[in-house]
């Protein structure tokens, strides 16, 4: 049982797949930007410039790793791994190789929720630990911008939780095995979460901590070397994560037509599929808005988007 | 709880993921560029301004509100949300432990 958990966990569902499809996923992302702002994007590195994120990190844990004086070593040098491991737990959630994920078990919906802001917390504890100006600024950016997101987020996959009166991700892809559950009321949800994804991933429109026209690089600023390549392999690993949670909460996970013998295949494609289409949508969503500042940010999630997350619920709380 | 429970449990998991990210990191640091450390080199950004290296305080009234507003408000709403549902056992500990952080919260932005 054991030696099968730990193939599992280290090669297919587990941490080998998690991050060379995390590293697929920023390329398609890039391509798509790319595309939609009538670029080429990334093209020398492999075929059409697919092996170019694999380059990229590669490339950054051979530099010179810098940290510079008045940073709080401790936190400033542990961030990167821990936010790294964070990030690959929160994605051994998801039920991609079937409906249960290789970790699973009574609750993990409150546990996914609460290690996503953990994430954010860690950030914002980055930046914190960063002795340069434009950091704490960042810093200040994601906290803030973690206290507007937070709500619809949690509303949206309560209103899930409720539609489908279970707290488990299992559960929840098990109950949408003859509807998908973004038929339905919980349309609105769907919107409200892809919204708070993009906020959670710092993208375009809400990409403020990150602003590099304004605040340099952000709470990223001071990280140079193997913490940069680990913090931005936790970015692609954690738009890997939210649109593959995305999947699994509205769009029926792994589920879909299947042929008696070849689940162990069709599951994942369906999965992959599937959480395509979402990353199709950010990528969509970051190329055609324009950054927002903090405090329309702040206003735009507090004024619109929590009411109709509370109107969400309300509604779910009717229908169901 | 058993050698053979822990396998598919978080415990196992985070700690196995931190290996993986302790793994990547060692790796960066047998393969990456080792040189001299130089003065302006461990130097914040600042675009060639002389910026020192200090890090500034950072103002955390809002951040107090807007968490004491979190706890207030939408935990509230769902209790209401839930008034209806049948009245299982943890509901009382659960709304005595809610009243406790509601009055904590209220007296600190009183205080403030």
């Amino acid at each position: 049982m054991w030696f099968e958990y730990l193939v599992n966990i280290f090669t297919f569902p587990g941490f080998l797949f998690i991050i060379l499809i995390a590293f697929i996923y920023e390329w398609v992302d890039r391509k798509l930007y790319a595309a939609f702002q009538n670029r080429v994007g990334p093209w020398v590195t492999g075929f059409s410039g697919f092996l170019q994120p694999i380059a990229d990190f590669i490339k950054l844990l051979t530099k010179e790793d810098i940290t510079p004086e008045g940073a709080d070593t401790l936190i400033f040098r542990s961030i990167p791994v821990f936010s790294l491991a964070v990030a690959l737990l929160c994605s051994l959630f998801l039920p991609i190789s079937g409906i249960r994920g290789l970790v699973s078990f009574e609750g993990d919906l409150i546990v996914a929720i609460a290690l996503m802001t953990l994430l954010s917390i860690m950030f914002f504890y980055a930046g914190l630990s960063s002795p340069s100006r434009f950091s704490i600024v960042g810093a200040e950016r994601t906290m803030l911008q973690l206290l507007s997101y937070e709500i619809p987020l949690m509303l949206s996959m309560a209103s899930v939780a409720v539609s489908t009166s279970s707290l488990s991700i299992m559960g929840v892809v098990e109950a949408q095995r003859n509807r998908w559950l973004i038929i339905g009321p919980n349309i609105l949800s769907f919107i409200v979460f892809l919204l708070a994804a993009q906020a959670e991933l710092e993208r375009i429109p809400f990409d403020i901590p990150e602003a590099e026209t304004e605040i340099v690089a952000g709470w990223l600023t001071e990280f140079s070397g193997r913490k940069l390549a680990l913090l931005r392999l936790t970015k692609d690993v954690e738009l890997f994560y939210l649109s593959g949670l995305s999947t699994a909460l509205f769009l029926g996970g792994p589920l879909g037509p299947m042929v008696p013998g070849l689940e162990w295949l069709l599951h994942p494609v369906y999965f992959t599929i599937k959480s395509l289409v979402v990353l199709f949508l950010l990528s969509l969503m970051r190329s055609i808005f324009a950054r927002l500042r903090i405090d329309e940010a702040v206003n735009f999630l507090w004024k619109y988007i929590i009411p109709l997350s509370v109107l969400q619920f309300l509604l779910v709380r009717v229908v169901a | 709880m058993t050698i053979s429970e822990l396998a598919g449990g978080p415990i196992t998991a985070f700690i196995l993921s931190l290996i993986v990210a302790g793994v990547l990191y060692a790796i960066g640091g047998s393969i990456g560029v080792k040189s001299k450390r130089s003065p302006s080199k461990c130097k914040p950004y600042a675009c060639g301004q002389d910026v020192p290296a200090e890090r500034t305080p950072v103002v955390i009234w809002l951040y107090k509100f807007a968490t004491a507003f979190l706890v207030i408000d939408v935990v509230a709403y769902l209790f209401v949300l839930s008034m209806g549902a049948p009245f299982v056992s943890p509901v009382r500990e659960l709304v005595i432990v809610y009243s406790v952080v509601t009055l904590i919260a209220l007296i600190t932005i009183v205080r403030r």
